[in-house]
């Protein structure tokens, strides 16, 4: 009975490679032939990856409904509510598929979203992110807009670091009362933030600025892009009406980045830690 | 008193001769805040890997990652799975003395002489086939090293209920304590909970919130036939907070027969507390019972520090301690280990451990310290 067994397990574990293009099993990838890099992204390939390595969180149906979750904070999305923070979009409009994509190639630092890039092949995210669109009727029932996004994340010109742009960044986040959640020091403790306090059910929490992982990246364009398009879901507003000039924009990152408890975790232009000028601290 | 003490020196040395297997971590669920059915399909810890599981040891585990992971998944409905170590293991030559009035020069000695081998301890293969996806579970876990083949774990189970509700039945490891993965620690050794000792029988259990509980009633007998009418109850509880865990167990076993009275008590309490990089992992069990009417009670502790120095690399320390027979004076055990896990890419680990043991000088073989290296594939 048990050689039986045996010999089926060798025997499927023999034939797996058949039952399975090889190249879904191990993500080999022929050279792009095509110019649009989503020509060749396959929602059902994408399929087999979410069930492989998203639904453990995100749960089969991309509810966030899974067993690891009810450990998780903050929650994994809800991919079938088609809302995402990290966007270059404005407030409740669709995010971008290279949005999705670098939120997954990236991950969310400071939560149980890995980063991918490390794992998976460009096709197989791209693959991914077809997948996860079908997973909310938003991306079938609306439109995607180009007046709707509001940075062109890849081409963000990062001005230099300055002192004037560092002591504008402080009356910025003054101006816009940005202490009444984050607090004076950036703590995340401003007379707002009780109201977001997890221990009391909020689903959400205001950010400490001194940690210095941002979720959405920690350099100056992610700090950048976030306060353009707030966070959907949260009580993080857009700011690209009542911040239209580029300079106190960069202003606020700087000063929200120059908030960061520990030198080095946050990172101005690169991914790199160049916080180091003792001027600027 | 002296043929209780032989007796359980036997059994103590019989069990040091089974290979050790291993399976769960539960230093990684500590370290990330979960119970154990986050990582594992079998709701109580070790075997196979869940899709979390997977993608935890594709990403947060290793040093480095290769591009290409491989699905695990065949379909929505069938997910492969494997365990497979082979470790060369060195005893150190060991020498033993005991003063006696007896002899010439005033000591009885001991000596043995050193020895090493390559070994394969585990070589697990597991299948996972579920016709209703998120509902049922029809699970085996098959041995395929170091002794034949055979089923370790084979159950069906309902699971994905309301506040975490399941059912299980088959074959399967009973839920008790921490599913430490080195069988000869004292905790798993001495109590029979390892993962070379399944039985046969049901389990339920719920897992509202950070709470979870599983009962099991099983035959008591090591996975063979029940030859009498009692039961094995076995049970845990256990909460799950972000940096600290704990749990209590308890299991009754009667394995009386008409010639013979045997039955035990095992009562035990873990805790898992994580503080940044550090994991400590505690358990104490106390065991009671009788043999032909003879009262005893024996106690074991485990305590463990993990530290995860790189990413990837995890340093450990461990001190364990067993009293094989309360009443008697100074025969207690100890044994401690020193070790490092490297997981330098996905579905593999090193590991390198020295182990210091320390018996009755009578007992030579548990004195014996041992080096062990191995390797580790997982899927």
């Amino acid at each position: 009975m048990y050689k039986t067994i045996t010999i089926t397990f060798l025997a499927a574990l023999l034939a797996w490679p058949a039952l399975v293009r090889s190249d879904d099993l191990f993500g080999w990838e022929e050279p792009a032939k095509q110019t649009d890099p989503w020509a060749r992204a396959d929602e059902v390939r994408g399929e087999r990856l979410f069930v492989a390595w998203c639904s453990g969180c995100h749960g089969r149906a991309g509810d966030g409904d899974s067993e690891a979750a009810r450990f998780m904070f903050p929650k994994p999305r809800d991919l079938t509510a088609g809302q995402y923070k990290f966007r270059t979009t404005a407030s409740g409009a669709l995010p971008l598929r290279d949005d999705l994509l670098r939120t997954i190639r990236k991950g969310l630092p400071g939560t149980e979203m890995p980063s991918w890039e490390e794992t998976l092949t460009e096709r197989q995210l791209r693959d991914l992110v077809l997948y996860v669109e079908t997973l909310s009727d938003r991306f079938e029932l609306e439109e995607r807009y180009p007046a709707d996004v509001l940075v062109d994340f890849e081409n963000l010109q990062v001005p230099e670091l300055t002192d004037e742009l560092l002591a504008r960044g402080a009356q910025v986040y003054a101006e816009m009362k940005c202490a009444s959640c984050h607090g004076e020091t950036g703590r995340g403790d401003g007379p707002a933030a009780d109201q977001y306090d997890r221990r009391k059910g909020s689903d959400t929490e205001v950010f400490d600025f001194t940690y210095g992982v941002y979720k959405g990246g920690s350099t100056a364009p992610d700090l950048y892009r976030t306060f353009v398009t707030g966070l959907d879901g949260t009580p993080m507003p857009s700011y690209a009406a009542s911040l239209p000039e580029e300079f106190d924009r960069w202003a606020l990152a700087a000063h929200t980045l120059s908030l960061t408890r520990k030198r080095g975790f946050g990172f101005w232009a690169t991914e790199r830690p160049t916080w180091r000028e003792p001027a600027l601290k | 008193m002296n043929r209780i003490t032989t007796a359980f020196g036997l059994v103590a040395a019989a069990l040091l001769l089974l290979p050790g297997r291993a399976s769960a971590e539960p230093q990684f669920a500590a370290r990330k805040g979960v119970g154990c059915q986050v990582c594992h399909v079998n709701q109580t810890g070790g075997g196979m890997r869940t899709q979390y599981g997977s993608s935890f040891s594709q990403t947060d585990l290793p040093s480095k990652r290769m591009k290409g992971a491989l699905n695990p998944n065949l379909t929505d409905w069938i997910q492969l799975g494997a365990d497979i170590r082979g470790t060369w293991q060195m005893s150190m030559e060991t020498h033993t003395k005991l003063p006696s009035e007896e002899a010439e020069d005033g000591f009885i000695e001991w000596d043995r002489e050193a020895t090493n081998s390559f070994e394969m301890p585990e070589g697990n293969l597991y299948l996972r086939v579920q016709p209703v996806p998120g509902y049922l579970t029809l699970y085996l876990d098959e041995t395929v090293s170091p002794e034949g083949a055979s089923a370790r774990e084979a159950f069906v189970m309902v699971h994905g209920l309301p506040a975490g509700l399941y059912f299980k039945a088959g074959r399967f490891m009973l839920p008790f304590g921490l599913k430490v993965r080195d069988d000869e620690a004292f905790i798993r050794q001495q109590t029979g909970f390892t993962y070379a000792t399944q039985d046969l029988g049901v389990e339920i259990g719920i897992s509202p919130g950070p709470f979870a509980m599983s009962l099991a009633v099983s035959n008591g007998s090591g996975g063979g036939a029940d030859p009498n009418m009692p039961k094995q109850i076995t049970t845990r509880a256990t909460l799950t907070g972000t940096w600290l865990q704990g749990g209590a167990s308890y299991s009754f076993n009667d394995t009386s027969t008409d010639d013979f009275r045997f039955h035990t008590h095992v009562v035990g309490g873990h805790l898992a507390l994580r503080l940044g990089r550090l994991v400590f992992l505690g358990e104490f069990d106390f065991l009671t019972g009788f043999t032909d009417d003879r009262p005893w009670s024996q106690y074991a502790i485990f305590t463990e520090v993990d530290f995860e120095l790189l990413k990837g690399i995890w340093l450990k320390a461990r001190w364990e301690g067993y009293d094989p027979l309360i009443s008697l004076e100074e025969n207690h055990r100890d044994r401690f280990v020193f070790g490092l896990s490297w997981f330098p890419v996905q579905y593999v680990e090193l590991r390198a451990e020295y182990r210091l043991n320390r018996d009755i000088p009578q007992r030579i073989d548990g004195n014996v310290d041992q080096v062990v290296l191995e390797i580790h594939g997982f899927l």
